[in-house]
């Protein structure tokens, strides 16, 4: 349930832009901006007041009230080269086997299987494979199956493409490249890496609001509605990055689930990956702090994947050498799941 | 034996359909079983790194190396499939100018040896997966 704003569309019909408006109403661009994107948990009479006078609507026009259910989603993220490679080499077959195993567990379940394929590869190398293994499951009814790949090295800023469903780099970031830069620099911050039009911004020494009003104006200056900026706390909450300073794919999983959170209802996290020493802390690095956020995670994992023991309740390993290795984790995870009267999971 | 080098226009949204490709393998076996071999090689509008991705992955669902040439239009090279070894050869301006106008034969010829026994056909993407039924006549 939610309280949603129309601000965004009654802009467009009155043809204002943000600063335009922001500057008649007399607030920060970035107030309104929060105010349009529904990031807000109160507004002042006064504001709503000029707002209503300028775009000549009454409040009912800007805010309306609206019931949301949040989709169920069972997020599922995945090695990107080690298992890609185990799944195609047993050949066609054992991608069907594959994709049965996740519709099964779709409709057991009643959710969404969505994968993100977490990778250490550059961007435009993870943008082919993901293309191909996109069209693969597209073609197999599976149309949401890969929601996203995160090409660690590229840090957080992740695009979906709505029109070929792809994710591709935006070239608009390049032309924007001074502007973020010079917005990271009012903030202490320095592009400390980039991968052609991506960007990883850190700060030695900022606030978590200052941090927040910085990734508001980066979006602002990117503009681009399918490009997300994510914003990482450490552990600690003291300093802050816009990606964590160290690249680890387990940084990316906690991240993204989080996010995932917000948007989806989700009844438990799979996290999968072969024998590299990485793979496994995706899951022991996460399993405590996913736990407090109120996800539980279950890994998947090939049996010699070694320092950890089969008596883990939420590991569930099988022999991955023998490529449909995956496809036997999820069929046992699915016998495993009970589904209550009310959809509510148990496993 | 006889050798059919086919060609197609690059179109993965056609091609990365599991159901399709187990059909083609067992229209393949049929084919393979009355002493025919073939060979796929795919052209198209798609950069080099695209087209060797696909000829592995399209080699790992069929399990066989069917498929080891492309030939990009983008960059005006061809793309060689070798595992992670993946290689890419500019072509010569004529080259170019041949397959601007759909001209393989040179090209493929070069690549894959050039006797009475290898045959070289262009096919369309529309029903890919049974066309090479027609090469056993079926």
């Amino acid at each position: 349930m939610a309280i949603v704003t129309n601000l965004d569309e009654l802009m467009k019909e009155k043809g204002y832009t943000l600063v335009k408006l922001a500057e008649e109403v007399g607030i920060s661009t970035v107030n309104l901006s929060n105010i349009k994107n529904g990031n807000i948990s109160a507004i002042r009479f006064s504001t709503l007041d000029e707002i209503c006078r300028i775009l000549e609507c009454g409040p009912g026009d800007i805010l309306k009230y609206e019931e949301l259910t949040k989709k169920k989603v069972i997020p599922l993220f995945l090695d990107y080269s080690g298992t890609t490679d185990l799944l195609l080499r047993g050949g066609a077959e054992n991608v069907k086997k594959f994709f049965d195993s996740i519709i099964a567990m779709q409709v057991k379940s009643n959710c969404e299987v969505q994968i993100t394929m977490i990778t250490g590869s550059s961007f435009e190398s993870a943008k082919s494979k993901y293309k191909l293994l996109y069209e693969l499951a597209e073609n197999y009814g599976l149309p949401s199956l890969f929601d996203m790949v995160v090409a660690e090295y590229c840090g957080f800023i992740i695009k979906k493409d709505k029109s070929s469903k792809l994710l591709t780099l935006d070239t608009r970031l390049l032309e924007k490249r001074e502007e973020i830069e010079d917005i990271a620099k009012q903030y202490g911050g320095t592009i400390s890496a980039e991968v052609t039009s991506l960007y990883n911004i850190s700060c030695d020494d900022i606030t978590r609001t200052n941090l927040a009003e910085m990734s508001e104006r980066i979006e602002e200056a990117i503009s681009c509605q399918d490009i997300e900026t994510v914003t990482y706390y450490d552990s600690y909450g003291k300093e802050c990055d816009i990606k964590p300073k160290k690249h680890s794919k387990s940084e990316a999983v906690f991240m993204i689930a989080k996010k995932l959170q917000e948007k989806y209802d989700i009844p438990f996290v799979i996290i999968g990956g072969d024998s590299q020493e990485e793979d496994l802390k995706m899951y022991t690095q996460n399993r405590k702090r996913m736990q407090e956020l109120g996800l539980k995670t279950v890994f998947i994992a090939p049996s010699n994947i070694g320092k950890i023991t089969n008596d883990e309740q939420d590991i569930i390993v099988s022999d991955w050498e023998n490529s449909d290795g995956i496809s036997q984790c999820i069929e046992r995870l699915n016998t495993r799941m009970k589904v209550k009267k009310g959809g509510e999971i148990e496993l | 034996m006889k050798r059919f080098i086919l060609l197609f226009e690059y179109d993965s949204k056609k091609f990365m359909d599991i159901n399709k490709i187990i059909r083609f393998k067992n229209n393949l076996a049929r084919v393979e079983e009355k002493e025919k071999s073939v060979n796929m090689v795919f052209y198209g509008d798609a950069p080099n790194e695209e087209l060797a991705t696909f000829m592995s992955y399209f080699n790992s669902l069929m399990q066989k190396s069917i498929c080891n040439l492309s030939i990009s239009f983008r960059t005006k090279e061809l793309v060689i499939e070798k595992g992670i070894n993946n290689k890419s050869i500019k072509l010569s301006a004529k080259s170019a100018k041949e397959i601007k106008n759909k001209r393989f034969d040179n090209i493929i010829n070069e690549y894959y040896c050039n006797d009475e026994e290898t045959e070289i056909k262009l096919l369309p993407t529309k029903d890919w997966e049974n066309i090479i039924l027609d090469l056993i006549g079926e």
